[in-house]
Protein backbone atom coordinates (compact mmCIF):
# COMPACT_ATOMS: atom_id res chain seq x y z
CA UNK A 1 0.00 0.00 0.00
CA UNK A 2 2.95 2.10 -0.07
CA UNK A 3 4.71 4.39 -2.98
CA UNK A 4 6.70 2.84 -5.60
CA UNK A 5 9.98 3.49 -3.28
CA UNK A 6 8.53 1.33 -0.38
CA UNK A 7 7.42 -1.18 -2.58
CA UNK A 8 10.86 -1.38 -4.31
CA UNK A 9 12.69 -1.53 -1.06
CA UNK A 10 10.27 -4.58 0.38
CA UNK A 11 10.83 -6.11 -3.00
CA UNK A 12 14.59 -5.75 -2.72
CA UNK A 13 14.13 -7.16 1.02
CA UNK A 14 12.83 -10.42 -0.30
CA UNK A 15 9.27 -9.57 0.84
CA UNK A 16 7.44 -9.80 -2.74
CA UNK A 17 3.84 -10.18 -2.53
CA UNK A 18 2.99 -13.58 -1.18
CA UNK A 19 5.42 -13.88 0.84
CA UNK A 20 5.37 -15.98 3.56
CA UNK A 21 6.32 -13.81 7.00
CA UNK A 22 6.25 -14.37 10.54
CA UNK A 23 7.01 -12.27 13.11
CA UNK A 24 9.24 -12.68 15.58
CA UNK A 25 8.62 -10.12 17.64
CA UNK A 26 6.61 -7.07 17.68
CA UNK A 27 6.44 -4.05 19.75
CA UNK A 28 2.90 -2.14 19.75
CA UNK A 29 4.92 1.14 19.96
CA UNK A 30 7.49 0.53 17.43
CA UNK A 31 9.66 -1.55 15.29
CA UNK A 32 8.63 -5.37 14.27
CA UNK A 33 11.17 -8.41 13.55
CA UNK A 34 9.88 -10.79 11.01
CA UNK A 35 11.20 -13.72 9.51
CA UNK A 36 10.99 -14.06 6.04
CA UNK A 37 13.32 -16.43 3.14
CA UNK A 38 14.94 -17.60 5.92
CA UNK A 39 16.09 -13.58 6.54
CA UNK A 40 15.47 -11.98 9.83
CA UNK A 41 14.04 -8.51 8.71
CA UNK A 42 13.46 -5.66 11.37
CA UNK A 43 11.01 -3.28 9.73
CA UNK A 44 9.90 0.66 11.45
CA UNK A 45 6.41 1.40 12.23
CA UNK A 46 6.35 3.73 9.48
CA UNK A 47 6.89 0.82 7.07
CA UNK A 48 4.71 -2.28 8.82
CA UNK A 49 1.77 -0.18 8.40
CA UNK A 50 1.71 -0.08 4.88
CA UNK A 51 1.63 -3.61 4.55
CA UNK A 52 -1.09 -6.19 4.22
CA UNK A 53 -0.90 -9.70 5.51
CA UNK A 54 -3.42 -13.01 5.42
CA UNK A 55 -3.20 -15.22 8.38
CA UNK A 56 -2.02 -18.58 6.69
CA UNK A 57 -4.83 -20.62 7.40
CA UNK A 58 -7.32 -18.49 5.26
CA UNK A 59 -5.29 -18.69 2.41
CA UNK B 1 47.30 -4.12 -10.14
CA UNK B 2 44.05 -5.67 -9.79
CA UNK B 3 41.12 -4.00 -8.36
CA UNK B 4 38.37 -6.38 -6.56
CA UNK B 5 35.44 -4.74 -5.20
CA UNK B 6 33.40 -6.61 -2.58
CA UNK B 7 29.90 -6.22 -2.09
CA UNK B 8 26.93 -7.95 -0.65
CA UNK B 9 23.48 -7.70 0.94
CA UNK B 10 24.04 -5.92 4.77
CA UNK B 11 25.13 -8.58 7.86
CA UNK B 12 26.39 -11.09 5.52
CA UNK B 13 30.23 -11.21 7.15
CA UNK B 14 31.06 -8.60 4.40
CA UNK B 15 33.54 -6.63 6.02
CA UNK B 16 35.43 -9.59 8.43
CA UNK B 17 35.61 -10.76 5.04
CA UNK B 18 37.85 -7.90 3.35
CA UNK B 19 39.47 -7.39 7.00
CA UNK B 20 40.60 -11.47 6.34
CA UNK B 21 41.38 -11.08 2.33
CA UNK B 22 43.72 -7.69 3.60
CA UNK B 23 44.71 -7.35 7.17
CA UNK B 24 46.07 -4.75 8.73
CA UNK B 25 46.37 -3.01 5.11
CA UNK B 26 43.52 -0.69 4.76
CA UNK B 27 42.35 2.59 5.10
CA UNK B 28 39.41 4.60 5.74
CA UNK B 29 37.83 7.20 4.03
CA UNK B 30 34.59 8.82 2.83
CA UNK B 31 33.13 8.60 -0.45
CA UNK B 32 32.77 12.04 -2.37
CA UNK B 33 29.92 13.88 -1.38
CA UNK B 34 28.39 11.23 0.76
CA UNK B 35 29.14 9.99 4.62
CA UNK B 36 29.35 6.67 3.41
CA UNK B 37 32.53 5.17 4.78
CA UNK B 38 35.17 4.05 2.19
CA UNK B 39 37.33 1.14 2.95
CA UNK B 40 40.24 0.36 0.75
CA UNK B 41 42.70 -2.47 1.54
CA UNK B 42 45.29 -4.52 -0.31
CA UNK B 43 47.11 -8.16 -0.03
CA UNK B 44 49.50 -9.54 -2.56
CA UNK B 45 49.17 -13.54 -4.24
CA UNK B 46 51.46 -15.21 -5.71
CA UNK B 47 53.49 -11.81 -6.05
CA UNK B 48 50.61 -9.94 -7.39
CA UNK B 49 49.13 -7.09 -5.76
CA UNK B 50 45.29 -6.81 -5.20
CA UNK B 51 43.37 -3.76 -4.22
CA UNK B 52 40.07 -4.27 -2.41
CA UNK B 53 37.57 -1.72 -1.93
CA UNK B 54 34.58 -2.98 0.34
CA UNK B 55 31.56 -1.35 -1.12
CA UNK B 56 28.28 -0.46 1.21
CA UNK B 57 26.58 -2.99 1.93
CA UNK B 58 22.73 -3.35 0.18
CA UNK B 59 19.77 -5.32 -1.19
CA UNK B 60 19.56 -3.85 -4.02
CA UNK B 61 21.33 -0.98 -6.78
CA UNK B 62 18.33 1.44 -7.06
CA UNK B 63 19.23 5.03 -7.35
CA UNK B 64 17.00 5.73 -4.61
CA UNK B 65 19.19 5.59 -2.03
CA UNK B 66 22.89 6.56 -1.38
CA UNK B 67 25.09 3.52 -0.55
CA UNK B 68 23.17 1.56 -3.12
CA UNK B 69 24.05 4.44 -5.68
CA UNK B 70 27.56 4.65 -4.80
CA UNK B 71 28.11 0.78 -4.61
CA UNK B 72 26.10 0.63 -8.51
CA UNK B 73 28.07 3.85 -9.65
CA UNK B 74 31.45 2.27 -8.60
CA UNK B 75 30.81 -0.87 -10.54
CA UNK B 76 29.38 0.74 -13.42
CA UNK B 77 32.07 3.74 -13.71
CA UNK B 78 35.15 2.30 -12.34
CA UNK B 79 34.62 -1.18 -13.10
CA UNK B 80 37.06 -3.30 -11.17
CA UNK B 81 38.38 -6.36 -12.69
CA UNK B 82 36.47 -8.49 -10.21
CA UNK B 83 33.48 -8.07 -8.16
CA UNK B 84 33.15 -10.86 -5.10
CA UNK B 85 29.94 -10.67 -4.50
CA UNK B 86 29.32 -12.42 -0.68
CA UNK B 87 26.43 -13.84 -0.26
CA UNK B 88 24.61 -15.68 3.14
CA UNK B 89 24.48 -18.56 2.66
CA UNK B 90 21.95 -19.32 5.14
CA UNK B 91 19.32 -17.12 3.49
CA UNK B 92 20.60 -17.91 -0.52
CA UNK B 93 16.94 -16.75 -1.79
CA UNK B 94 16.95 -13.36 -0.53
CA UNK B 95 20.67 -12.72 -1.74
CA UNK B 96 21.09 -14.24 -5.05
CA UNK B 97 18.25 -11.42 -5.75
CA UNK B 98 21.71 -8.77 -5.81
CA UNK B 99 23.54 -11.17 -7.41
CA UNK B 100 21.00 -11.06 -10.32
CA UNK B 101 21.72 -7.54 -10.68
CA UNK B 102 25.46 -7.61 -10.74
CA UNK B 103 25.11 -10.26 -13.45
CA UNK B 104 22.63 -7.68 -15.23
CA UNK B 105 25.35 -5.07 -14.72
CA UNK B 106 27.87 -7.42 -16.27
CA UNK B 107 30.03 -7.46 -13.22
CA UNK B 108 32.98 -9.85 -13.22
CA UNK B 109 32.10 -11.72 -10.27
CA UNK B 110 33.04 -14.12 -8.39
CA UNK B 111 30.79 -15.71 -5.16
CA UNK B 112 31.85 -16.11 -1.68
CA UNK B 113 29.36 -18.39 -0.13
CA UNK B 114 29.83 -16.57 3.68
CA UNK B 115 28.27 -18.35 6.71
CA UNK B 116 28.59 -22.25 5.36
CA UNK B 117 29.42 -23.45 8.71
CA UNK B 118 26.04 -21.92 10.21
CA UNK B 119 24.27 -23.10 6.87
CA UNK B 120 26.04 -26.19 7.04
CA UNK B 121 24.46 -26.44 11.11
CA UNK B 122 21.15 -25.64 10.15
CA UNK B 123 20.47 -28.76 7.66
CA UNK B 124 21.55 -26.29 4.28
CA UNK B 125 23.29 -28.04 1.80
CA UNK B 126 24.36 -26.17 -1.10
CA UNK B 127 25.42 -27.41 -4.03
CA UNK B 128 27.97 -25.27 -5.27
CA UNK B 129 29.23 -27.01 -8.30
CA UNK B 130 25.38 -26.33 -9.61
CA UNK B 131 25.03 -23.13 -8.67
CA UNK B 132 28.31 -22.12 -10.18
CA UNK B 133 26.98 -23.42 -13.20
CA UNK B 134 23.57 -22.25 -13.18
CA UNK B 135 24.88 -18.80 -12.67
CA UNK B 136 28.22 -18.74 -14.97
CA UNK B 137 30.24 -17.75 -11.19
CA UNK B 138 33.02 -19.43 -9.48
CA UNK B 139 31.83 -19.97 -6.47
CA UNK B 140 33.90 -20.85 -2.91
CA UNK B 141 32.34 -21.70 0.56
CA UNK B 142 33.89 -19.37 3.20
CA UNK B 143 33.88 -19.20 6.94
CA UNK B 144 34.85 -15.58 7.90
CA UNK B 145 35.43 -15.91 11.22
CA UNK B 146 38.14 -18.58 10.94
CA UNK B 147 39.14 -17.55 7.67
CA UNK B 148 38.51 -21.02 6.30
CA UNK B 149 38.21 -20.44 2.20
CA UNK B 150 40.18 -17.16 1.99
CA UNK B 151 42.90 -18.29 0.21
CA UNK B 152 40.80 -20.52 -2.24
CA UNK B 153 39.20 -17.07 -2.57
CA UNK B 154 41.83 -15.12 -3.59
CA UNK B 155 42.67 -17.50 -6.33
CA UNK B 156 39.55 -17.26 -7.46
CA UNK B 157 39.96 -13.32 -7.40
CA UNK B 158 43.11 -13.73 -9.12
CA UNK B 159 41.83 -16.46 -11.85
CA UNK B 160 38.89 -14.26 -12.66
CA UNK B 161 41.03 -11.39 -12.92
CA UNK B 162 42.71 -13.08 -16.13
CA UNK B 163 39.63 -14.03 -17.44
CA UNK B 164 37.83 -10.83 -17.58
CA UNK B 165 37.25 -10.77 -20.92
CA UNK B 166 35.46 -13.95 -21.03
CA UNK B 167 31.68 -13.83 -21.89
CA UNK B 168 28.90 -14.60 -19.87
CA UNK B 169 26.55 -16.80 -20.40
CA UNK B 170 23.87 -16.37 -18.23
CA UNK B 171 21.17 -13.95 -19.14
CA UNK B 172 18.02 -13.03 -16.83
CA UNK B 173 15.00 -13.67 -18.71
CA UNK B 174 11.74 -11.40 -18.16
CA UNK B 175 9.81 -13.08 -20.11
CA UNK B 176 8.79 -13.11 -23.29
CA UNK B 177 6.36 -9.64 -23.88
CA UNK B 178 9.53 -7.65 -21.48
CA UNK B 179 11.55 -9.04 -23.91
CA UNK B 180 10.44 -8.02 -26.88
CA UNK B 181 10.42 -4.43 -25.51
CA UNK B 182 14.29 -4.81 -24.08
CA UNK B 183 15.36 -6.04 -27.65
CA UNK B 184 13.66 -2.59 -29.09
CA UNK B 185 15.44 -0.37 -26.71
CA UNK B 186 18.40 -2.17 -26.54
CA UNK B 187 18.56 -1.82 -30.40
CA UNK B 188 18.36 2.06 -30.48
CA UNK B 189 20.75 2.25 -27.53
CA UNK B 190 23.33 -0.19 -29.68
CA UNK B 191 22.95 2.82 -32.03
CA UNK B 192 25.09 5.54 -29.88
CA UNK B 193 28.08 3.87 -29.69
CA UNK B 194 29.90 6.18 -26.36
CA UNK B 195 26.65 4.71 -24.90
CA UNK B 196 26.92 0.96 -25.36
CA UNK B 197 30.60 1.06 -24.71
CA UNK B 198 30.31 2.52 -21.27
CA UNK B 199 27.61 0.87 -20.27
CA UNK B 200 26.17 -2.97 -20.46
CA UNK B 201 23.48 -2.11 -23.70
CA UNK B 202 20.87 -4.77 -22.37
CA UNK B 203 21.64 -3.31 -18.99
CA UNK B 204 20.51 0.39 -20.47
CA UNK B 205 17.50 -0.95 -21.73
CA UNK B 206 16.23 -2.56 -18.72
CA UNK B 207 17.00 0.25 -16.41
CA UNK B 208 15.38 2.55 -19.33
CA UNK B 209 12.19 0.28 -18.94
CA UNK B 210 12.02 0.68 -15.12
CA UNK B 211 12.15 4.51 -15.93
CA UNK B 212 15.52 4.60 -13.53
CA UNK B 213 16.67 8.34 -12.79
CA UNK B 214 20.03 7.96 -14.07
CA UNK B 215 19.45 6.10 -17.17
CA UNK B 216 16.95 8.77 -18.29
CA UNK B 217 19.80 10.98 -17.68
CA UNK B 218 22.06 9.54 -19.67
CA UNK B 219 19.84 9.35 -22.48
CA UNK B 220 19.27 13.12 -21.97
CA UNK B 221 22.62 13.91 -23.36
CA UNK B 222 22.34 10.78 -25.91
CA UNK B 223 22.95 12.04 -29.58
CA UNK B 224 20.40 9.53 -30.34
CA UNK B 225 17.99 10.50 -27.79
CA UNK B 226 14.72 10.70 -29.30
CA UNK B 227 15.55 7.06 -31.48
CA UNK B 228 16.10 6.13 -27.55
CA UNK B 229 12.91 7.82 -26.02
CA UNK B 230 10.74 6.55 -29.20
CA UNK B 231 11.97 2.83 -28.27
CA UNK B 232 11.08 2.97 -24.81
CA UNK B 233 7.29 4.61 -25.00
Amino acid sequence: MGGRGVNQHLCDMGLTPSTKVKVLKSNPMGPMLIEARYARIALGKGITMKIMVRSEDRI
Amino acid sequence: MITAAIIGNPNVGKTELFNRLTGMKQHVGNWPGVTVEKKIGSYSYKGEDIEVVDLPGTYSLTTLAADELISRDYIVEEKPDVVVDIVDATSLERNLYLTLLLLELEANLVMALNRWDLATRRGILIETEKLSELLGVPIVPTIAPTGEGIESLKELISMAAKAKNEKRKIVVGYGEKVELSIAKVKDAFCKDATLSNKYPPRWLAIKALEEDEQVLKLIEKSSHRAEIMAAVR
